[in-house]
């Protein structure tokens, strides 16, 4: 799961809840433990996109969960009030539309993101300066569905962004938590369901050790190690039916003999 | 069950968009300029989406109508199909909608007036032969009824046009439409089938056979006329067992007079769904059969294919007169699933 989040005010409550400890801070302020990994940003389309491919680089598994989380302001929301984003507009990169297939408390309400702080607020609507380019960005690396921006509301029209107090920016955040943090919990759950097996990618690896497979060798044997694991044979039976071969040509005609009789659907 | 709406702000007015809207008062309500902008961008995840797929009303423009290959008939010569909506209730693993659209959203068109003119249209470039409208390719006709109204509106419309005949293709038991309709001549509801073993693996969310056969059993006996779908053609253990009890059970619960027509057809897709279909599901079984790459199509190997298909065909001789059975035939450079 990983997070961007553009201050450190707004990061905090997350950081004591993950019980994230830092890792770097260059180019960007990196905190992780084994499942979460949140990066500072710094304010502003372009450094959220870069510290996006940064994260992305640096943890390059696929179809990982994605969270841009922080403040905004809002048209009509109250202060303090979180909502996730269904749409996140930008005058200049094309609308994305975050996917809404979670259950959640959450107000669900457009976002604008804004190259500079906005003083009025003419539709009723959230604005950032962060969304959009991590929209962007984030969708090179995972599925929509994965990518997803939550923002807890610091100004509003009643309360403009000039009177905000940043000092309160870290209680605002921490008493969202309780709706933010199942929402969070979800996100991570179905990105289990679309992440690659870590099983398969081990065995496939231990089984293109074995011999110098040509590129579209190794091609046959993913596909076969998966057919073996989808047809009900173990790790072990696929890797003693590839090791019986003498030869990279071998191991792949061990392996088919292997799958073949299984093919048929029961 | 809808949560979320997205919607062209061009149909906002539509009626049609405003019944949906009344029906879900407690949807979240999202405006968008094209449904393209939803449905079409790259790097959906379409297994994530089928789990809570939104709607999405829009106008569909340009060509409504389209030709279909005259060896996808069922006896007629004219034929067309129409997609008044994408996407489908169920989530059958072997449908190649999974990998031909990047969504699972439901793209409701909402103008359905401009459909019927469009049908009209190509009515009556022919008053000697029929033309035959489909309209399951892209959905499932019948299962979103409640939500669409399609049958609803567009039975009256048939009705008035015999020279017009219309498909309905289903796996849907909620045919209430049908059953407060006086029965058309013109109109076949056709029910897709795979043996019970099969459907419990791979349709997912699919009332079972039994329930459809019932279901079935009763339009038939309104005097609706009936298609049967054998269609894909699964490969399985005791294939021949399977079928064959299959067609018993299909061929006991309706009238011989009842049956307008009955079609085969062998799995075949499109290379390209065919690899988004197993990225989605890599630990299907079904990917894993015994298929092969032929023209642009993967499908069950060429031997494999004509032994199913040949004795499923002989199986249904003992059933029905020649005249009412049809292959879906493909050549190995299109598809149909």
């Amino acid at each position: 799961m990983n997070f961007v989040v553009a201050l450190k005010a707004e990061a905090g409550p997350l950081i004591q809840r993950f019980k994230l400890s830092k890792q770097s801070s260059d180019p960007f302020p990196l905190f992780e433990n084994d499942e979460h990994r949140l990066v500072l940003s710094g304010p502003g389309k372009e450094l959220s996109a870069k510290a996006v491919k940064y994260l992305a680089e640096r943890h390059p598994q696929p179809n990982q969960a994605w969270l841009n989380f922080g403040l905004a302001g809002h048209g009509t929301l109250e202060v303090g009030k979180a909502f996730l984003a269904n749409r996140v507009l930008d005058d200049k990169e094309r609308t994305f539309y975050p996917t809404q297939i979670l259950r959640n408390n959450l107000r669900s309400t457009a976002l604008m993101s804004h190259a500079s702080p906005l003083s009025d607020y003419p539709e009723p609507i959230g604005y950032d300066m962060e969304a959009s380019a991590f929209c962007a960005n984030a969708s090179r690396f995972s599925v929509r569905e994965l990518i997803q921006v939550v923002k807890i509301v610091s100004d509003n029209p009643d309360h403009p962004v000039e009177t905000f107090d940043r000092s309160s920016a870290s209680t605002l955040i921490e008493n969202s938590l309780s709706l933010i943090l199942p929402f969070i919990a979800q996100l991570e759950q179905i990105s289990q369901r679309v992440e690659p097996s870590t099983e398969l990618i081990k065995l496939v690896e231990s089984v293109l050790s074995l011999f110098p497979f040509s590129e579209t060798q190794r091609h046959q044997v993913r596909k076969l190690l998966r057919h073996a694991r989808t047809v009900g044979l173990s790790a072990k039976e696929a890797m003693d039916a590839a090791n019986a071969g003498q030869s990279a040509k071998e191991a792949l005609s061990c392996l088919q003999r292997k799958v073949d009789p299984h093919r048929e659907l029961p | 069950m809808i949560e979320v709406i997205y919607y062209e702000e061009g149909v906002i007015d539509d009626p049609r968009t405003q019944l949906m809207l009344r029906r879900y008062p407690r949807a979240t309500l999202i405006p968008c300029v094209h449904y393209k902008d939803v449905f079409n961008p790259s790097g959906q995840s379409f297994r994530l989406q089928k789990e809570k797929p939104a709607l999405i009303l829009a106008k569909q423009k340009g060509s409504l109508i389209h030709s279909v290959p005259s060896t996808y008939g069922i006896g007629g010569t004219r034929n067309f199909y129409f997609s008044h909506l994408l996407n489908c209730l169920y989530d059958c693993r072997y449908c190649f909608l999974q990998g031909m659209f990047p969504s699972a959203h439901y793209v409701l068109f909402v103008n359905f007036d401009d459909f019927k003119n469009e049908i009209l249209r190509k009515t009556e470039e022919s008053t000697d032969k029929p033309s035959w409208f489909f309209s399951g390719y892209d959905c499932d006709s019948l299962a979103l009824e409640k939500i669409t109204g399609f049958a609803g509106s567009f039975l009256p419309f048939f009705a008035k046009r015999p020279n017009a005949r219309l498909e309905l293709r289903t796996k849907s038991v909620n045919l209430k439409v049908l059953e407060e309709s006086n029965p058309l001549p013109n109109v076949v509801t056709a029910f897709s089938f795979t043996p019970d073993e099969l459907s419990s693996q791979l349709e997912h969310k699919v009332p079972s056979v039994s329930l459809r056969i019932r279901a079935m059993g009763k339009i038939a006996r309104l005097g609706w006329p009936i298609g049967l779908r054998i269609d894909p053609l699964i490969d399985c253990r005791d294939f021949e067992g399977r079928y064959r009890e299959l067609f018993k059970q299909l061929f006991s619960a309706i009238a011989p007079d009842s049956i307008h027509s009955v079609s085969l057809g062998t799995f075949r897709v499109p290379v390209s769904y065919f690899k988004k279909m197993e990225n989605l599901y890599p630990e299907e079984p079904l990917f894993a059969g015994k298929f092969e790459k032929r023209g642009n199509s993967i499908g069950y190997r060429k031997e494999i294919e004509k032994e199913r298909s040949d004795f499923c065909e002989n199986e249904l001789l003992n059933h029905i007169p020649r005249e009412k059975l049809f292959q879906c035939k493909t050549t190995d450079e299109d598809s149909c699933a």
